[in-house]
């Protein structure tokens, strides 16, 4: 009997234990050299995909083997371990030993200011901060000038607005956002790029394709996502003053307090153009003055609690511009332009990881509130807008089983209320968006790199939009690994946008047409305009290679996009009794944009870079007469050759690119007064830009730099159509294809007191 | 009567059991030990047998040292400790040079860079 209750009390002792060692698992911890444990670490038996990850406690447990095995065990920044574990030795600790040796890997190896990272599902060109300075970014849009995914457009000569172009359409086809959430919609559309300072971005991230559903479904060509300096990494004090021979004077200033866990930020941007520039002798000014002055107030916290942020932004911007200069034998009034903008905007984020206590629950907040106010004379022309704007978004992102498997969801809620007179013509509308997302992510890990090999998202939403009503947005992104170095990408899916024909068309009031949003010919039925609607299709192909032991890539991009529905905006229509109308109207017909871009970066030196890229763009629309046209002043080859050195002492750099544009088919003005159209073929011929920059160090906390935009000086000489007569039915300032201003010298300090 | 003795006895063992859970926590560490030669092995052996350590066993080819230890009893550290304070080094803890320069000539085995 007693033999029993020893027995007994034996095996109830070992209950627990046996409770902790499932039958048939090897379990085991795992921890650093301080015996500290480590979350998150990959624990894999070797040439499988049989694996799993530690838990809050370090903790893994792992199916197991018959015969002797080889646990691989990976933390980021530590060298992977292996262990071999024999039959029998069920639990296990594993200690990762030693930190791994980044100097050797990332020192001489340069990443990169451009890059296409080997990991990301997406196709995303990340652009750094080093990046940004290596051209006089004055703000977002000319911050694209080194980049060959997206081309800097001129699109008027007398608002001095530059617009881009991704996949050889308009900037409006993608989505813009700041650290991730919409902003600058509506109304604000044409100006969103001149409103962020280049000083201010940290960086700017460019999704080519059709990229998350996260944030709406808008963003038919891609996403462009711009970082703005976060006060915990900024420096305490950074003073940027700009001058140019434009005219320009600017300065920026940044004040960060960093605390504990709460951090504060301002940033502060003042800006005014004055000249009296008319190289091109027109009498019109080439440059519109502009003063503008733009803060942000940013709060950080990031503490147990989670993780908050509070930010606001205002600002007031003005330009002045048009005609300057008595014209003679013109008695009529000076066809002046100016516009007023001002805007409040107002956000706040809250996110925690492991919420509820739950490890792998992460939530995400965000709320938006914002003012903007447009007003703007462009000679007899009045328009004035405002909007109120309102987001919402509640984001939930878990895994299922083990993290190969995650799935994000989330509701959101868009309000715009948009109040709009053009003249006489009122377009007052509200939108109210609600909708729903949900994005699968399966990562499969890898037999051989320590990323996943295969990974596929696919997303979808469903928005109910009070003017148009149900929308179902569909999306797909893959990318493979051949090898770390090697990666095929493929995006696939629909994009939705409610168009705000006038505001995204301002420039085209810089004429004496008038607007109509019905097909030709005149006095045909008003039209609902948009939704617009197309789908797009993409595949990336990157292989990074050595090239004599230096560093070299290669990748191209094909991307299709095929509207459903287009709103065309039709300037080629022939003027009824001297009344030139400008359309607007719904494609029924083919409407579509093939691109392809080739890059190639190559290392050639220690401090000496060489960068290509090569584009191709074939856009089309079938326009009210029934033809299928190539859409005007859309570059069909572009070319950019960017040369960067950065002595070895780093005290000097010098960059300089060339920008090569092909041929663009202008408006067909073939029915206008030939002595007007003289200047216009049918075709611009194809010209080169040349810029350069070289910037100085002095020691840790100020540099100089100053450099020649347009260095050969050219120009488009007829800008704008009947110059000489801005009473006359066709005087037109719209048909922009290359630079109105010739060389463009500048010269700027940076100046940190704590260090650049 | 009996039935109720077993019974209470079984309940009082299982509490106590659990009272003293986590009594034993029986696992398996490996790591590297620098070392040469057989004579090596012995040392390092009797040496990484210090209390809560059951099992040692270094391999001479693949200088891997394979310990079953009670984790409540002793921390991998100690055993890492433990065998560097007899001269030999591990891919954690660092010898003593004067330990190891006492070392029998064919156990001056190749010392490891020391890091940065």
């Amino acid at each position: 009997m007693k033999k029993i209750f020893s027995l007994l009390g034996f095996l109830a002792g070992y209950l627990p234990l046996l409770a902790q060692t499932p039958e048939g698992f090897v379990t085991g911890l795992v921890t650093n050299e301080k015996e500290e444990i480590l979350i998150g670490a990959s624990v894999f038996w070797k040439d499988t995909r049989q694996g799993t990850t530690t838990d809050t406690e370090g903790r893994f447990s792992v199916p197991k083997r018959d015969q002797e095995a080889t646990l691989v065990i990976n933390y980021v920044g530590y060298t992977p371990a292996e262990v071999q574990v024999l039959p029998g030795e069920d639990k296990i600790w594993v200690e990762i030993i030693g930190v791994k040796q980044l100097d050797e890997v990332t020192v001489k190896a340069k990443g990169g200011d451009v890059f296409i990272s080997s990991i990301g599902v997406r196709n995303v060109e990340s652009v750094t901060s080093q990046e940004l300075r290596k051209a006089p970014c004055c703000n977002l849009s000319e911050s694209f000038q080194t980049n060959g995914a997206i081309d800097v457009t001129y699109p008027n000569a007398l608002t001095g607005v530059k617009e881009i172009q991704l996949l050889g359409l308009r900037g409006i086809y993608s989505q813009f956002l700041v650290e991730n959430r919409p902003t600058m919609t509506g109304i604000a559309t044409p100006f969103a790029f001149e409103y962020i300072p280049g000083t201010w971005l940290a960086g700017v991230d460019l999704a080519k394709g059709a990229s998350s559903v996260k944030n709406g479904n808008t963003g038919i060509t891609g996403q462009v996502n711009a970082e703005i300096v976060k006060p915990d990494q900024d420096k305490p004090l950074f003073v940027n003053v700009f001058s140019s021979t434009e005219g320009r004077g600017e300065v920026n200033v940044h004040l960060n307090k960093k605390g504990e866990v709460s951090h504060h930020g301002l940033l502060l941007h003042g800006s005014f153009v004055e000249n009296k520039w008319d190289m091109n002798g027109d009498r019109f000014k080439d440059s519109p003055d502009r003063q503008q002055l733009n803060g942000m107030y940013r709060w950080k916290y990031d503490g147990p609690a989670g993780c908050a942020q509070f930010n606001v932004q205002a600002l007031t911007d003005r330009r002045q511009s048009g005609q300057f200069k008595d014209i003679e034998g013109y008695q009529g009034p000076r066809f002046r332009i100016d516009q007023q903008n001002d805007r409040i905007e107002a956000w706040g984020k809250y996110g925690k990881e492991e919420f509820l206590g739950k490890r792998f629950l992460e939530i995400g907040n965000i709320i938006s509130g914002s003012w903007h106010r447009t007003q703007s004379q462009f000679g007899p022309n009045t328009y004035r807008g405002e909007q109120r704007s309102l987001y919402w978004q509640s984001l939930l992102q878990t895994i299922i089983g083990n993290t190969n498997h995650t799935v994000v969801a989330a509701p959101s809620i868009v309000y715009d209320d948009i109040r709009e007179t053009v003249n006489e013509g009122n377009l007052d509308r509200r939108e109210f968006v609600p909708g729903v997302m949900a994005e699968y992510t399966y990562s499969r890990p890898s037999l051989h790199m320590e990323i996943p090999d295969l990974v596929i998202v696919l997303g979808a939403r469903a928005d109910w939009n009070s003017r148009f009503g149900w929308q179902f947005t569909p999306r797909l992104s893959a990318k493979y690994n051949f090898t770390e170095k090697s990666i095929i990408r493929l995006s696939a899916g629909k994009g939705f946008r409610s168009p705000n024909v006038v505001a995204e068309n301002i420039s085209l009031l810089a004429s004496n047409r008038s607007f109509q949003f019905s097909r030709p010919p005149f006095g045909t039925a008003q039209e609902q305009l948009g939704p617009e609607e197309a789908w797009n299709y993409g595949v990336n192909f990157t292989q990074k290679f050595q090239l004599a032991q230096r560093e070299a890539s290669i990748s191209l991009d094909v991307y299709r996009t095929d509207f459903v529905r287009q709103v065309l905006v039709d300037v080629e229509e022939a003027p009824v009794n001297s009344d030139w109308t400008v359309y607007f109207y719904n494609s029924t017909g083919k409407s579509y944009s093939n691109s392809v871009l080739l890059n190639v970066q190559y290392n050639v030196l220690p401090g000496l870079d060489i960068k290509a890229a090569m584009k191709w763009n074939d856009v089309r629309a079938t326009y009210a007469d029934g033809e299928l046209r190539t859409v005007p002043l859309v570059a069909r080859l572009r070319g950019l050759v960017s040369l960067d050195y950065t002595t070895p002492n780093k005290r000097w750099s010098l960059n300089t690119h060339v920008q090569i544009v092909g041929p663009q088919r202008l408006p067909d003005n073939s029915f206008l007064p030939h002595e007007l159209t003289h200047d216009f073929p049918v075709n611009s011929p194809t010209f080169a830009l040349w810029n350069a920059q070289i910037t100085r160090k002095f020691g840790h906390n100020l540099e100089l730099y100053a450099g020649c935009e347009n260095i050969t000086g050219y120009q488009q000489h007829h800008v704008i159509l009947a110059a000489d007569d801005p009473s006359s039915p066709f005087f037109n300032g719209s048909q922009v294809w290359a630079p109105m201003m010739r060389q463009v010298g500048y010269l700027g300090v940076r100046w940190a007191p704590k260090g650049l | 009567m009996k039935q109720i003795l077993f019974f209470s006895i079984f309940m009082f063992s299982f509490m106590f059991a659990q009272a003293q859970t986590p009594a034993t926590e029986a696992m398996t560490t490996k790591f590297k030990v620098y070392g040469n030669c057989g004579m090596c092995e012995k040392r390092i052996e009797k040496a990484a047998k210090i209390e809560g350590v059951t099992f040692a066993d270094w391999d001479v080819d693949s200088k891997i040292l394979t310990v079953h230890f009670d984790a409540n009893k002793v921390k991998p550290t100690k055993i890492h400790q433990a065998v560097a304070a007899v001269g030999h080094d591990t891919d954690k803890v660092r010898a003593e040079d004067k330990v190891y320069k006492k070392l029998h000539d064919c156990c001056h085995y190749d010392r490891p860079a020391v890091k940065q």
